[in-house]
């Protein structure tokens, strides 16, 4: 439709001409920082890079990264990975919710540096949990209830929807198999009203589901959590995929795959940084379509270009129940 | 509520009318026509001794004179010879007065005049004379109503070469287009480059930027006020002429000598350009549109007059193509259509001498489908997607004016309408490979609203110098939640010298629907959308001043400045779709607020045989939107914030038979949203970031591009028959051929399977689409 529109246009009367308008962007180079910190880990990662109008590489001297807790330096970078266009350097620090962090980025003339604050961390508890099960595939709906803050006073994550943990029976050792499963959530229920959901919403909303990826965050805003019931279906463990896999067969021994337990993850962003997360979602989503709205992405770096936000972490497990197996389902009819 | 407007308006009767109504004194009224064709003169002005006043959008007047004793009465209107009567009456008198053509100063006094009000309005409010837009041709030589308004000073055009009024930095949406009095929605055929209201089935066309009189209401920012003929009482007359684009045909003449006339006007597309040039960009398409304009006037008794009036308008596309991509072959297929159709009867009556009514029923229907269909011939999946917009008006109101004395004219009046909002958005997806799915989303609301209005306002004469309009208007509005509005509205004018006059005003304005534009064009298929429990109505208060100066014969000069702020505007949000959304309307919109301020210079010659005039705007508009949606909250220029618009026009009678007209105009250009640099973006979890670059730009609409400008020039040849003349048009539009921006994107030049030692790599060009270049037309018209 928006390419017909367009030829339309163009080719409605006599004489249509497109051309280039002489248009540069400014020349001066500048320094991206980008950095999402956890209050779960204690190992941040920051990712520097310099651009001009032409390109994005990395640095050509290192820099010297640097993270403060209100006035004390706490940790600098002891380790870079570097890639095509940027590099990425490693800090060792433990935050804590409402701890106000600062990073500096030095590198020969230039100077960045940003800071964020770690919200509180979200509160919540896993009411009951559903599971059914047809062939291979685990249906897992947790009813979680989200504890209600000041409104907009935090964002809610779920860091890669539920992590399912396998246990060992014999060893009592455990698998986390957390960067394999997505979590499936009804796009009718009342927290996709608003246009609050950040992350993946590009990937298949249209089928009335969202869908995380591997390592993808679905982002609320916490007006919907209002001390209702929420319902998270997380459409996970592929059973037949998982026996599949030889390099896991070592650990798998041992392991029946509907045995464990499952942890849900829950993290809270401030509303700028979810402004962030939502502007650069809303860029995938609309990339590409010439007759979508403008897209501000906010940068929050001083001396140059990017974000830095923290994400404050809660964590809440459940065993894995007793599943039946269902006769069929699908997630069209399910939905 | 209801108590502070009763009072309200006691009050004001109170205070208007105290002290007047005992005045010994009779009154003439009556009508005033033009000689020839018995067509009413709307804005004629009446002057007395003791007083002046100009006719209404009727051609009626109302004057006082001493009961038994000579009353000298001059008639004049722009075009015609003054008529000087002398009358003796004893009693309250009505009679109609003709006014003969004067060929002596019709060809040399043309330009856009200032309303002859009695009231104080003056400035602000603007006639536009029909002689400019019959023959002031613009795109391949059609003349245009809306193109002449845009022209004038404070009003903008959004898009170049395309109809749409931008008024003091208002959308045109806020703009009330009135077609003898029933609003009308979409005014624009051929996706924007000619309006529908037929040239020559106009006869008299009012713009109002401010001070906006409170029977007016709807609207924030502009009101364009269009009468149409009521057709030749005496004698068959009629024109066709031939275009570029399109055919004309207008008819009018008495059916019942003196008491039942008709106009008749139409308007279509010839296809003998169009259609070659289609094909040739590769295209299978087709496209017309047509209006269709008639009126009946029936004039029974001499105090009354019954009009039925009809116009339907309707613009209609349809694409089918095959498309081959590298690795794809698709079909598509697309309709467009859209038109309104207006039908309106009314009843105008002369009560007596000093009250004259009008009661209106109308119904207004405009209807707007686009569908589109898209087949992958290679991998069985298909794609549809509807639009649509339908809003059905039917409107019953009534207005009198009250000639309360020579100081006091007082107007009243009320009108209720029901609307049917039904706008709508679907999309269907079917994919027929192995594993496929279906994906369906409808989003169609049927919305109903009531809405009713009551206004009172006093056009006072404090003294010879002072005048003061003052009123009140009342709306309501039930569109899922019930709204009200109390829009005051003052203005005062002062003529400090004889030649010398101050106007200030202000308004307040509400208007319950809401026009949703993509930010890169706007096209007949932007949505229509009613208020909600969601979506309130925007309200706008605005401040004018001015001055105006007419000391040098045959010129006039004047100033205005304004500021209007307004409430609960709406826009899409930053990165949303119109196209293909699964979501309904309200869910992709941002509510917020807008300002804008100007001042506008204005000059014109109004005699000789050079006559012409020049307009010089400055302004700014901008908006914001509180909850972040867009650009995150701050203000950023209006996409129709154009900071500089200049215009002169000019029109040289070489002789009787041919003159010469020459218009250039220069505006600053649109503003647009460009790269600032560029951005490696975040997203994923630590380790896992997307090596995703992206455009950097701090705020929406960063980037102003050059300035539009061009110049377009036309000549008429006339010459006259036995039984007729005709008139031979040539012109020129964009004559130094301007490669003025119409659309302007930012487009990602960048390679999507680029090479990994390529992924650093950045090309973001700003393209820009011209669609009206150098443009020769010519045109023939013929009159009987």
């Amino acid at each position: 439709m928006k390419r017909f529109i367009l030829l339309l246009i163009a080719s409605f009367w006599i004489v249509a001409c497109q051309n280039d308008i002489p248009f540069e962007m400014p020349d001066k180079d500048n320094l991206i920082v980008n950095a999402c910190f956890y209050t779960n880990d204690d190992i941040h990662s920051v990712r520097v890079s310099v651009a001009d109008d032409k390109r994005v590489a990395p640095l050509s001297q290192e820099a010297s990264v640097k993270m403060f807790i209100g006035d004390d330096l706490v940790a600098q970078s002891d380790s870079v990975v570097k890639d095509v266009t940027s590099e990425t350097y490693y800090l060792r620090a433990q935050i804590k919710p409402e701890d106000r962090v600062k990073i500096t980025v030095d590198s020969g003339d230039f100077h960045a540096e940003a800071t964020a604050e770690a919200p509180k961390a979200p509160k919540f508890s896993i009411d009951t949990v559903h599971v059914s099960k047809y062939k291979h595939i685990y249906l897992i709906e947790p009813t979680i209830v989200v504890e209600s803050q000041e409104k907009k006073s935090f964002y809610i994550a779920t860091k890669g929807g539920l992590r399912l943990v396998f246990r060992n029976n014999e060893t009592g050792e455990e698998y986390e198999k957390s960067d394999r499963e997505s979590v499936w959530i009804n796009t009718k229920d009342p927290i996709f009203k608003n246009q609050t959901m950040a992350f993946s919403s590009t990937l298949s909303s249209d089928l009335g589901l969202a869908l995380t990826g591997l390592n993808y965050w679905l982002v609320f805003s916490d007006e919907l959590f209002d001390n209702n019931q929420y319902r998270f279906r997380c459409k996970n463990i592929n059973g037949r995929d998982f026996e599949k896999e030889e390099w896991a067969a070592t650990m798998k021994k041992g392991f029946e795959v509907d045995r464990g337990y499952v942890v849900m993850t829950l993290g809270s962003l401030t509303e700028s940084f979810f402004r962030y997360c939502r502007s650069v979602d809303d860029y995938f989503a609309v990339s590409g379509d010439p007759f979508r709205e403008p897209l501000i992405v906010p940068s929050n770096v001083k001396g140059g270009l990017g974000y830095f936000g923290i994400v404050s972490v809660s964590e809440e497990s459940f065993e894995f129940p007793d599943v039946a197996e269902a006769t069929s389902w699908t997630y069209k009819n399910r939905y | 509520m209801k108590t502070i407007v009763k009072n309200a308006l006691i009050a004001l009767l109170l205070f208007g009318v105290s002290g007047e109504l005992c005045a010994q004194a009779i009154r003439v009224s009556g009508y005033v026509a033009d000689s020839r064709t018995g067509e009413t003169l709307i804005g004629a002005g009446v002057q007395s001794e003791k007083a002046g006043t100009i006719t209404n959008n009727h051609g009626f007047f109302s004057i006082p004179l001493t009961a038994g004793k000579d009353g000298a009465i001059s008639f004049s209107y722009v075009g015609y010879e003054t008529q000087r009567m002398v009358i003796k009456a004893k009693r309250d008198t009505l009679f109609t007065v003709f006014l003969n053509p004067d060929a002596s100063i019709k060809e040399s006094v043309v330009t856009a005049e200032r309303n002859p009000s009695t009231g104080a309005a003056l400035m602000e409010v603007m006639d536009i004379p029909v002689e400019i837009l019959k023959t002031t041709p613009f795109v391949l030589g059609e003349p245009d109503v809306l193109k002449t308004v845009q022209m004038m000073p404070g009003v903008q055009f959004g898009n170049e070469g395309f109809t749409g009024l931008f008024i003091r930095g208002g959308g045109s949406d806020e703009c009330l287009y009135l077609m003898d009095g029933v609003p009308m929605y979409n005014v624009s055929h051929a996706l924007g480059l000619f309006s529908a209201f037929t040239p020559e089935a106009v006869k008299k066309v009012t713009l109002y930027k401010g001070g906006f009189p409170a029977r007016f209401g709807g609207r924030t920012s502009g009101v364009l006020d269009v009468r149409m003929n009521d057709g030749n009482v005496h004698e068959h007359h009629g024109s066709f002429s031939v275009g570029m684009l399109t055919e004309r045909v207008h008819l009018e003449g008495p059916i019942i000598e003196n008491k039942l006339s008709y106009s008749l006007s139409l308007r279509g597309l010839h296809t003998i350009i169009l259609t070659p040039v289609i094909k040739l960009a590769g295209g299978n398409m087709n496209y017309y549109y047509y209006d269709v304009n008639g009126k009946l006037t029936w004039t029974p008794t001499e105090r009354d007059k019954i009009f039925l009036s009809l116009y339907t308008g309707k613009d209609y596309l349809d694409y089918r193509g095959i498309m081959e991509m590298t690795k794809e072959k698709t079909e598509e297929k697309v309709n467009l259509g859209w038109g309104n159709t207006v039908g309106a009867l009314r009843w105008s009556r002369a009560i007596s001498s000093k009250v004259f009514s009008e009661i209106q029923a109308s119904y207004n229907r405009y209807d707007m489908n686009s569908a589109y269909k898209h087949w992958s011939l290679t991998n069985n999946q298909s794609y549809e997607a509807e639009t649509g917009s339908l809003i059905g008006d039917f409107n019953v109101s009534g207005d009198f004016d009250f000639h309360a004395s020579d100081r006091h004219l007082l107007k009243a009046g009320a009108m209720m309408t029901q609307h049917q909002f039904a706008p709508r958005t679907s999309f269907y997806v079917k994919e027929e490979a192995e594993g496929g799915e279906e994906k369906h989303a409808d989003v169609f609301n049927k919305i109903p609203g009531k809405e009713a209005s009551l206004y009172f306002e006093d056009e006072f004469s404090v003294s010879d110098r002072l005048k003061l309009d003052y009123g009140i208007r009342g709306t309501w509005m039930n569109s899922e939640e019930n709204y009200y509005s109390i829009e005051p509205r003052v203005s005062v004018r002062a003529d400090i010298l004889e030649s010398l006059s101050a106007k200030l005003s202000y308004t307040r304005m509400s208007q319950y629907v809401h026009l949703l534009t993509s930010s890169l064009l706007a096209m007949p298929t932007d949505l229509w959308v009613p208020i909600t429990k969601d979506i309130p109505p925007i309200i706008s208060d605005q401040i004018g001043a001015g001055v105006l100066y007419n000391g040098i014969k045959g010129w006039e000069f004047s100033v205005e400045s304004f500021y209007k702020k307004s409430s609960n505007v709406i826009d899409y949000k930053d990165g949303a779709s119109y196209f293909a959304t699964t979501r309904g309307w309200e869910d992709i919109v941002s509510v917020g607020n807008a300002r804008s301020k100007g001042v506008e210079f204005y000059a014109h010659k109004k005699e000789g045989k050079l006559t012409g005039w020049l307009s010089y705007t400055l302004s700014r508009s901008d908006r914001q939107y509180p909850d972040g949606s867009i650009n995150n909250g701050n203000w950023f220029p209006y996409k129709y914030d154009r900071r500089h618009n200049f215009v002169i026009a000019t029109t040289y009678k070489v002789s009787p038979k041919c003159d010469l007209s020459a218009t250039w105009s220069y505006t600053s250009g649109v503003v647009t949203t460009a790269p600032e640099g560029v951005y490696e973006v975040m997203i994923g979890d630590e380790g896992n970031i997307w090596n995703s670059i992206i455009p950097y730009t701090s705020s929406r609409n960063n980037y102003r591009l050059p300035g539009s400008h061009r110049l377009n020039i036309s000549a008429n040849f006339s010459r006259q028959f036995k039984k007729g003349s005709r008139v031979l048009t040539v012109g020129v539009y964009n004559l130094y051929n301007a490669m003025n921006p119409n659309i302007v994107f930012v487009f990602d030049n960048r390679e999507i399977d680029a090479p990994q030692s390529e992924r650093g790599k950045v090309d973001f060009l700003l393209k820009k689409l011209t669609f009206l270049p150098i443009l020769p037309s010519i045109s023939y018209t013929y009159s009987f």
